[in-house]
């Protein structure tokens, strides 16, 4: 790769956070209340990000599978507590259920992404890995918080149809067919509607990445490629994964619909 | 505890009680539902006449009671662990208060349930639902000088039938399962008189029947019964023989 990029200096840095001061001010002067939240925000995104970057240059440097595989579950694991943390209504292995399609997707597409299309050697090299598992964690979380909330929301408001059906004699898949469907494409459309205008409406950050780090472009939207289909299978197969297991949890074996086991946020 | 007393019942429940958070709605009950029997169902608002059909026919779990011994249902002498839910469901079929359709014409909701793995054997019989809408005197559009003026019933938006016309849609989608207990939630609730009478008259006339898929068992156990639940006591006192009263578990 070549190198023919602008090294940014902690004075550089410094003259970006300048453009705070225009969304503070903006704040006070238009009483947006949001001056506090501005600055919060900014300190905890440098904070982070210079915390992530150290962390990684060292998981980069010790180059072990084992600590790079344990960074990896830690970051599956916040993305799973966030893709819980949007929704309203809870049941009791929601943590559970949204750890595992988090795990069942991500570990599928990045065997397949890692080992099949780009045949690195070692799979591990974090060079590789991170970027790819923060995208395709990223792309998951949004999937599976839209379709546990889609999936929960509707099983409370729709009770009476779902009812209906099981009391004609309909098993309790039968009578959720139509709203894990439903649950289905909305949490599958936002990736659909993004690739449909991908690069003429959006350019991907990835792909802007490596095009600042000297990449030529044409070469960068091949990687860019990739990285779509790697990320919408993943939030494809987390969703489905999270609705099935939403819906073992809400049904019973007696096809029973437990609402109650519903709890919902105050 | 109170308990109606009948020798080979063909529904029967034993001390089911129901907690809704810490209250007890109804507590120990047990019922016995003999073969052609009509049970009238009574209790004010909120006495739990609903839950009560709802956990008959297995909507709901089945709950300990307050000394902690557990309620059980049995149908035809199985009890309820051992029928699959589906069968069960098509035999002691509950007709909920508030009748519920998909965005599609009255027919196709008639038909929808003829997709359920349950019923695959089975299939949509329009010459049946057309004689029962024929006796209770809606169109179907066909052959019916009287009815021209109205638009084919059967393929109407289900979404915009009158609550009347809903509860009688209803009523014939559930007929077509055949079951033998129907759990009936205010059934007429919004039926005018006319049409609640030609309504009873249908049921009084199914109920009346002997199934025929049913011909190798004997007569008397396939008769068809209910558990009816109205607030009009004249339609109780035509409709049913019996009757089952949850108020009085309030001084237990």
């Amino acid at each position: 790769m070549e190198t023919n990029y602008i090294f940014l200096s902690g004075g550089q840095l410094l003259i970006a956070s300048g453009l705070m001061l225009l969304n503070i001010g903006l704040s006070l002067i238009l009483k947006l209340g949001l001056a506090k939240q501005w600055s919060i925000a900014a300190v905890r995104m440098v904070g982070q990000l210079l915390l992530v970057g150290f962390l990684l240059d060292w998981v980069f440097a010790l180059n072990n599978p084992f600590w790079i595989l344990g960074v990896a579950l830690f970051m599956a694991t916040i993305a799973s507590v966030t893709a819980v943390g949007r929704t309203q209504k809870r049941f009791s292995t929601i943590y559970l259920n949204s750890f595992i399609s988090i795990l069942g997707a991500g570990f599928f597409v990045m065997f397949f992404a890692l080992s099949g299309v780009l045949q690195i050697d070692p799979w591990y090299s974090p060079q590789y890995l991170f970027p790819l598992l923060g995208m395709v964690l990223g792309n998951t979380l949004n999937g599976i918080s839209l379709a546990l909330e889609r999936f929960m929301d509707s099983l409370s408001v729709r009770r009476k149809e779902v009812e209906m059906l099981l009391s004609l004699g309909a098993t309790s898949w039968e009578a959720a067919h139509e709203l894990i469907r439903d649950a289905l494409r909305t949490s599958m459309i936002p990736t659909l509607n993004s690739m449909m205008v991908m690069g003429i409406v959006s350019l991907p950050g990835m792909m802007t990445g490596q095009i600042l780090a000297g990449v030529s472009p044409g070469e960068a939207v091949r990687y860019q490629i990739m990285m779509i289909f790697v990320i919408a299978a993943a939030a494809a197969i987390g969703s489905t994964l999270v609705v099935v297991l939403a819906f073992r949890a809400l049904f019973n074996s007696r096809h029973q619909l437990l609402l109650q086991r519903l709890r919902t946020l105050a | 505890m109170r308990t109606s007393q009948k020798s080979n019942p063909l529904l029967s429940c034993t001390n089911l009680s129901r907690q809704i958070s810490t209250n007890w709605i109804w507590t120990e009950i047990s019922i016995n539902l003999a073969a052609g029997e009509r049970l009238a169902l009574r209790g004010s608002s909120g006495s739990g006449k609903s839950l009560l059909l709802r956990t008959l026919a297995g909507l709901d779990l089945i709950q300990s009671g307050p000394s902690s011994q557990s309620g059980s249902i049995s149908f035809r002498g199985k009890s309820l662990a051992a029928w699959e839910m589906p069968q069960y469901r098509s035999q002691v079929a509950y007709l909920a208060q508030q009748p519920v359709f998909f965005e599609d014409t009255v027919e196709a909701n008639l038909k929808q349930i003829f997709e359920f793995k349950a019923h695959q054997n089975r299939s949509y019989n329009p010459q049946k639902i057309k004689a029962w809408l024929n006796e209770l005197s809606l169109s179907t559009g066909t052959n019916n000088s009287a009815g021209t003026d109205f638009t084919d019933f059967l393929q109407r938006p289900a979404k915009e039938l009158s609550g009347g016309e809903a509860q009688v849609a209803a009523l014939l989608r559930v007929l077509q399962l055949e079951p033998q207990v129907l759990l009936l939630d205010e059934p007429t609730a919004s039926l005018d008189s006319e049409l609640s009478g030609l309504f009873e008259k249908l049921l009084k006339r199914w109920q009346a029947e002997i199934p025929e898929n049913n011909a190798s068992t004997p007569a008397l156990t396939a008769q068809r019964s209910w558990i009816w639940v109205s607030h009009n006591p004249e339609q109780l006192r035509r409709m049913c023989r019996n009757t089952f009263c949850l108020d009085q578990e309030n001084g237990n």
